[in-house]
């Protein structure tokens, strides 16, 4: 089972850099769904004591909500605006690529001086947690588009729920809150900022919220 | 027990007026029924504290919140705090509800009701609380309540940024006190205020932090000199009868939680004495004069309470003086004199403010220019305002003298330990505020109430509905009992002030047994002499009657008078404002009439606010030049803002580890 959340960790990385390197916006959704996928199943492989109701619910929800629900709203939404299936990068996809490397580096190198938890059986989820939220902060400064920004939202909240994760068998309903909070972005950030963005704007591009500086 | 019964009919009142503002008579109804329940239930428990005396347990019930507590308890402090609270609440909010249906823009807006009950019960949690969290949770109540209070005309700019103002103050003071009970709870280990007294040795390290929290948050909120400037802009914006009480209670929160932190430390180091002599010297003097410079009625209060509050500042230094010193009885005096001043500047300012209410209803205008000749058109608020105006002179048979004695007895007997300038500060200073204060209230009181009227308005005043009047003279007739027979309320500030210093009551009530007797006797001089100069007068009428003709009042022999030709309020008050105007900066602007058919010739006077205007204004404006050059540096893209906070999340990660 180790092995198993191992390489469902290493994958959930993997993915996060391939986001950072992806320029068409219906693959990075695709790859979205694939590492909410890998989240889901995770809790399956964690636990100590086996397997538990408990976490074959939370792995199912998450499973669902993160592998088909969300990416099927970001389709929808994408479609429903128009958007050119290209991103337009602030940082380019290869400087992208080697940020997101050394961020890797630096939060396994924090991850080493945070405080470990108890029962965490697996070590390297507080580093791989803290490398997917740095990139999910990244992809949210780096890309212009809103509906990049909210991917990189997703995959910043996917490293939450890892962090989360570490703690889940201490208090499980911290877990669960996390899935409500992504029931809440689903409608909320999908529903109400793109359309807002494209109805005020007549783009979802971020680039015309500078108005911001007053 | 009642003191919990009071506030919650209180809060009931308040909810159930807020669920019913649609319709204003119900709204009003409940307004009244529970106002003065409230008011009866918190009176019965004075009484009830009064009879069992100091040992009564209280309320305590464990609250959710850590370390916090829902402790109430009245000690005698407490009481005489509440006492004034119920008592000027009461009165202003009778008069308030004749006024809210007399007035038509304030009868329109529904929040002034359970606002009103709602600031009630605030302050009266405040002054009950013994914990430091209920305490800044109730202080925080009271400051909302009443900004809410100050903006309810927000139509007007002035009154929006009034409002402004007094929101930056007061939470400026808060965030003081929540460091300041902060680091009292750390030194002691509990926010309890028995807790922190029990354990508090006289911290002579920290003592100096303390007082510069204690001055910013109290401070503040009571008006102390450099910290008054939202006084007399909030002052003005408020309904009258919210003005009473926020000039009369709210402020003299400050005093109490000055009162309370002494009682808390129980000793103060005496570089308190002379920060708070200084700051009452300064306070007191700033005050008055600025008072001379206003015409705006409201405005002109608002700077007397400054004044006032100086006065009350001068008791408690001189009061610190006597326990740094280890004087009691100066002590004593000084805190009575303070206490019984809180008391006293509470029921005549609420009076002269319930009265500065009807005159502007009346005149249209807060402009005292505008008055003229009201003796006659409304003479039962103009004779009530003139008690007031004379209590608040200090002028002997009425109370605002008795309290002020105090304090200059205490400012004699400073000089008996050796604080010989402190004495010759103090003292200075009190005679100074007596004499301007007097001034500038003739000032007023002439230009509105004696003379002819200037205006259409001012001839056609009526005075206002008995539901109106029956309060205000309810306030007069407290202060001439008081100025007459201040022995019974005596008793009580002496045994609040005994609190205070930590003495027994009893022989606190011994050592200034000959100071009270000393009091009813100038009283009674006072008295005979006004008496006398009633008689004479009588007597003068009854000996010319029929002898005499009168001629219209400033007639100067003219055939066609014109009221222009009285004194206005400015031009009496020139040679004052003319002597002091290096301090008050007045501003005149005028054009001379020329030539022998002058067509227009005008003249405006005004005396800006020192600290506000002169001070902090320049100050805004430079920073937010400074600031805007930094504006231009910012692209606002979203992105560099997120980058902001990912870095600064960085660093305080890395930083951390």
């Amino acid at each position: 089972m180790e092995q198993f959340s191992q390489l469902l960790l290493a994958l959930v990385v993997f993915l996060s850099l391939y986001l950072l390197g992806s320029s068409s916006l219906t693959g990075c959704i695709k790859i979205l769904a694939l590492q909410g996928m890998c989240l889901g199943l995770l809790p399956l492989t964690i636990s100590r004591h086996g397997f538990r109701p408990r976490a074959l619910l939370l792995a199912l929800g998450m499973f669902i909500l993160k592998g088909f629900v969300l990416p099927r709203v970001l389709l929808y939404a994408i479609r429903e605006v128009k958007i050119r299936r290209e991103m337009e990068p602030m940082i380019g996809y290869t400087l992208s690529l080697m940020i997101g490397a050394a961020l890797i580096g630096l939060s396994f190198v924090l991850a080493e001086r945070l405080p470990v938890l108890e029962g965490v059986r697996t070590s390297m989820l507080i580093p791989v947690s803290l490398a997917t939220v740095m990139m999910g902060l990244l992809m949210m400064i780096s890309r212009i588009k809103a509906v990049t920004q909210v991917i990189g939202y997703l995959v910043f909240e996917n490293g939450i729920y890892l962090f989360g994760l570490a703690s889940a068998y201490e208090v499980p309903w911290l877990i669960e809150m996390g899935v409500l909070l992504d029931v809440f972005v689903a409608v909320f950030v999908m529903g109400i900022v793109i359309n807002h963005i494209e109805r005020a704007f007549h783009s979802i591009s971020t680039e015309n919220l500078t108005r911001l500086s007053d | 027990m009642f003191l919990i019964l009071s506030i919650s009919i209180l809060l009931a009142g308040a909810a159930a007026s807020a669920l019913t503002a649609r319709k204003p008579g119900l709204s009003s109804a409940i307004f009244n029924i529970s106002l003065v329940l409230g008011c009866l239930a918190g009176f019965a428990a004075i009484m009830a504290g009064g009879l069992e005396q100091a040992s009564a347990p209280g309320f305590i019930q464990a609250w959710s919140l850590p370390s916090a507590s829902l402790s109430f308890s009245l000690d005698a402090l407490s009481s005489f705090s509440l006492l004034i609270i119920l008592g000027v609440c009461l009165a202003a909010g009778i008069y308030g509800e004749a006024y809210i249906k007399a007035s038509r823009s304030l009868s329109r807006i529904k929040s002034i009701r359970p606002l009103f009950l709602l600031m009630t019960a605030s302050l009266s949690v405040v002054v009950c609380a013994q914990n430091a969290i209920l305490f800044l949770f109730a202080w925080e109540l009271m400051a909302l309540a009443t900004f809410f209070l100050v903006i309810v005309e927000d139509e007007h700019p002035q009154v929006r940024r009034a409002g402004f103002l007094y929101f930056i103050c007061t939470h400026t003071g808060t965030l003081a006190l929540l460091v300041l009970f902060a680091i009292l709870g750390r030194a002691a280990g509990t926010l309890d205020f028995a807790g922190i007294r029990a354990v508090m040795p006289p911290t002579d390290g920290l003592s100096a932090l303390l007082l510069l929290l204690a001055f910013i948050g109290f401070g503040m909120k009571a008006g102390f000199a450099p910290l008054h400037i939202w006084l007399q802009e909030a002052h003005p914006a408020c309904p009258s009868h919210v003005s009473a009480v926020m000039s009369g209670v709210v402020i003299k929160m400050g005093i109490y939680g000055f009162l309370r932190l002494i009682w808390l430390l129980r000793g103060v180091p005496d570089f308190w004495a002379i920060v708070l002599v200084l700051a009452g010297a300064v306070s007191g003097i700033g005050g008055v004069l600025f008072a001379l410079g206003q015409h705006d009625l409201k405005r002109l209060l608002a700077y007397h309470s400054v004044e006032n509050i100086g006065i009350i500042a001068l008791g408690l230094g001189l009061g610190c003086l006597g326990l740094s010193h280890h004087r009691p009885e100066l002590a004593l005096l000084g805190f009575s004199g303070a206490i019984l001043h809180t008391l006293n500047h509470a029921l005549f300012k609420s009076l002269l403010f319930l009265g500065s209410g009807a005159f502007q209803h009346a005149l249209g205008t807060r402009n005292i220019e505008a008055g003229g000749g009201l003796l006659k058109t409304m003479p039962w608020t103009s004779a009530l305002s003139l008690l007031a105006a004379a209590a608040i002179s200090g002028i002997p048979p009425f109370n605002g003298f008795v309290s002020e004695w105090l304090v200059y007895l205490a400012s004699f007997s400073t000089a008996t330990v050796g604080e010989g300038r402190l004495a010759a500060v103090s003292i200075g200073a009190l005679a100074l505020i007596g004499g301007l204060a007097l001034a500038c209230f003739t000032k007023a009181y002439g230009a509105l109430c004696l003379g002819v009227p200037r205006t259409e308005a001012a001839r056609t005043a009526r005075d206002p509905k008995p539901a109106m009047l029956v309060p205000m003279a309810a306030l007069a007739a407290l202060c001439v009992f008081i100025g007459l027979w201040p022995g019974p309320v005596l008793r009580l500030v002496v045994e609040a002030a005994a609190l205070v210093c930590g003495l027994p009551p009893e022989t606190a009530a011994l050592s200034l047994a000959g100071t009270v007797s000393g009091a009813r006797l100038v009283g009674a001089i006072g008295a005979g002499v006004i008496l006398t100069g009633a008689f004479l007068v009588f007597l003068r009428r009854l000996l010319v009657a029929g002898r005499l003709s009168s001629g219209a009042t400033w007639g100067c022999g003219f055939t066609a008078p014109t009221a222009r030709f009285q004194y206005t309020a400015s031009s009496y008050a020139m040679p004052l404002t003319r002597v002091f105007s290096p301090i008050l900066g007045f501003k005149t602007e005028a054009s001379s009439p020329d030539g022998y058919w002058p067509a227009d010739a005008s003249f405006t006077s005004h005396s800006p606010d020192r600290v506000l205007d002169g001070f902090l204004h320049p100050l805004g404006s430079a920073l937010v030049n400074l600031l805007a050059r930094f504006k231009r540096r910012q692209s606002g893209r979203l992105q560099y803002h997120m980058l902001y906070v990912a870095i600064f999340l960085l660093l305080i990660l890395g930083w951390k580890l």
